[in-house]
């Protein structure tokens, strides 16, 4: 999916500007607060009708105004879109796809895939199971519709049976029919989610192996493994197992919330083992392989977003990160840097790319 | 805002309470009142003042009335049988409208929602087993919203009333719930960006 126009209006620190694209290639420079990373964000947001940074929607208005847009031109080969994400104060978020109302976000995710790359990825991705469920979460998102459909139902009835949990305590009593219904309700798709993320797994690893390789020079073997209570479990006689525990902890104990997914080198953790270089080339080597994915499953190039990575990378991976990206395997990639110049230098010509310079939420070349 | 009146500030402080309406309109409502020269305001305020009196709800089916029987419970015209379960009286006005069905009503008063503190106790649940044993009760249609929580109440009802001889179905409308727009709390994370530590790339 390449990205023809972009238009933010009160989104975070725009008030209002345009963007059109011309090249595979877009560089965008400017001091740190200046805007740069809310224009990825932006792009990231029509892709996934989420921030990347921001839970809440509310805090992407710009400051005193009551709504912001994001719209943009799009185009996949002969076809073209037209994408418009608003939200007005206190009236929530509409998706329109060439002038119609989109009502689910499980039915507008994946028309536009993304991969977003951040510094804060390592420290984010190495450390917890909910940061790297969420990882697996956007992945699985841009592929299957069903699967949202899947994690809302269960995390709103995880959410039901907390609370009925924790009221059975307070109050001193027990409902076993209400319990298993709402128990029942998570069965399937605990079980649904935890196939699909387990087939991801296994298919993402050797491309992992494959971009780690590349990054590092390395011969290091490196693999993700996924852990859930559900391995050849099923999800309902564990319930009934940990009932009891469930009744004095007022938690639910089982379930595909609690699902692990473990970094590896030469088969230890990784955490443990691994040089810093060796960290990040990991965690790279994952978002590229999230993109490798993403392309291969959805038929399409999927937009990457590279966030401030060059400032934060040695020159020899630096090197190696863009060799790949100069290779036709990469749609269109955005870029930012705080060094004016620098990335365009580094991919070599004006004529291969877009440059922007932005200032307070302005382009100013 | 300062009110010169006394009156005028209560008034537009009551209307101002409904839901969906602001200071503003409730200005503009109040002024409208104060300057019309017929008798709405003694005919609203006539109304407002019996509402609470003589309203009531049904003593079976839980619907608005002004006797203790609503008038759909009191229509021999109306099929015996058969119950619709409703949420609320505004989904029974709603298929009333459609005039396609001919039995009698049961209104819940809400869904199960542990998280809102809403459990089976505060529904009418007991009242509905009870009708159903003992009038006779041989189908129950279910038009409950297809929502996390309407999926739970139905279920819950269902497992209630296993082991008599009903006829349980449901108005189909599909499934609609999951991956609303404002339902994705599941693809960001819990903790805010703000509250992260940055991380230092060393090499
Ligand atoms: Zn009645």
């Amino acid at each position: 999916m390449i990205l023809k126009e972009l238009t933010l209006v009160n989104f975070k620190n725009y008030k209002e500007e345009k963007f059109r694209f011309k090249h595979r290639l877009i560089t965008i420079s400017g001091d740190n607060g200046m805007g740069k990373t809310n224009a990825l964000d932006a792009i990231y947001f029509l892709a996934m009708g989420k921030s990347y940074f921001v839970g809440s929607d509310r805090n992407l208005i710009h400051t005193d105004q009551e709504f912001f847009r994001v719209d943009a031109r799009l185009e996949e080969g002969d076809e073209k879109f037209h994408l418009v994400i608003k939200n007005r104060q206190g009236q929530g978020k509409e998706i329109e796809l060439n002038g119609v109302r989109i009502a689910r976000l499980a039915d507008h995710i994946g028309l536009v895939p993304v991969v977003f790359i951040t510094p804060d990825d390592v420290h984010t991705l190495l450390s917890g199971n909910e940061e790297r469920r969420v990882f697996i979460n956007n992945t699985l998102v841009q592929l299957n519709p069903q699967y949202l459909d899947a994690l809302a139902i269960y995390n709103r009835n995880l959410k039901q049976r907390n609370a009925l949990l924790k009221d059975f305590w307070d109050k001193q009593y027990w409902d076993q029919d209400l319990l298993d219904v709402i128990t029942d309700a998570m069965s399937a798709p605990a079980h649904f989610i935890h196939g699909v993320r387990t087939s991801l797994i296994n298919q993402f690893n050797p491309v992992l192996q494959e971009y780690y390789q590349h990054i590092s020079q390395g011969r290091e073997t490196v693999s993700l493994i996924y852990s859930s209570q559900l391995d050849g479990n099923n999800f309902k006689d564990l319930s009934i197992k940990n009932g009891q525990k469930d009744k004095i902890t007022q938690r639910t104990s089982v379930g595909i919330h609690k699902d692990e997914i473990n970094f590896f080198m030469n088969n230890r953790p990784l955490k443990d083992f691994a040089s810093q270089g060796q960290l990040k080339s990991f965690i790279f080597g994952l978002k590229l392989s999230q993109y490798a994915y993403l392309k291969a499953q959805t038929h399409k190039e999927p937009i990457l977003l590279l966030d401030d990575v060059f400032d934060k990378l040695d020159q020899g991976r630096v090197e190696r990160l863009l060799s790949l990206m100069g290779d036709t395997n990469f749609g269109q990639i955005f870029i930012t840097d705080t060094h004016i110049g620098r990335t365009a230098q580094l991919i070599n010509g004006e004529e291969i790319a877009d440059h922007f310079t932005i200032a307070g939420g302005k382009i100013t070349n | 805002m300062r009110y010169p009146s006394q009156t005028l500030e209560k008034l537009v402080a009551a209307i101002a309470s409904l839901p969906g309406i602001g200071k503003k309109t409730a200005l503009r409502l109040a002024l409208h009142l104060v300057q019309d020269k017929s008798d709405k305001a003694a005919v609203l305020g006539n109304a407002l003042s019996r509402l609470k009196d003589e309203i009531r709800f049904c003593i079976h089916c839980h619907a608005l009335s002004d006797t203790d029987e609503c008038s759909i419970c009191q229509a021999p015209s109306r099929k015996n049988g058969v119950l619709c379960i409703v949420e609320n009286i505004r989904d029974l006005m709603a298929i009333e409208d459609t005039a396609s069905f001919h039995g009698r009503y049961h209104i819940l008063g809400g869904l199960i929602s542990p998280i809102d503190g809403i459990g089976p106790a505060d529904l009418n649940i007991e009242t509905l087993i009870d009708r159903i044993d003992k009038e006779g009760i041989e189908e129950l249609i279910m038009a409950i919203s297809p929502t996390i929580e309407g999926e739970t109440t139905s279920f819950y009802i269902s497992k209630k009333l296993a082991g008599r001889n009903l006829r349980l179905t449901t108005i189909a409308r599909g499934v609609s719930f999951g991956g609303e727009l404002e339902y994705a709390d599941e693809l960001t994370l819990s903790r805010s960006i703000s509250a992260r530590i940055p991380y230092k790339m060393g090499t």
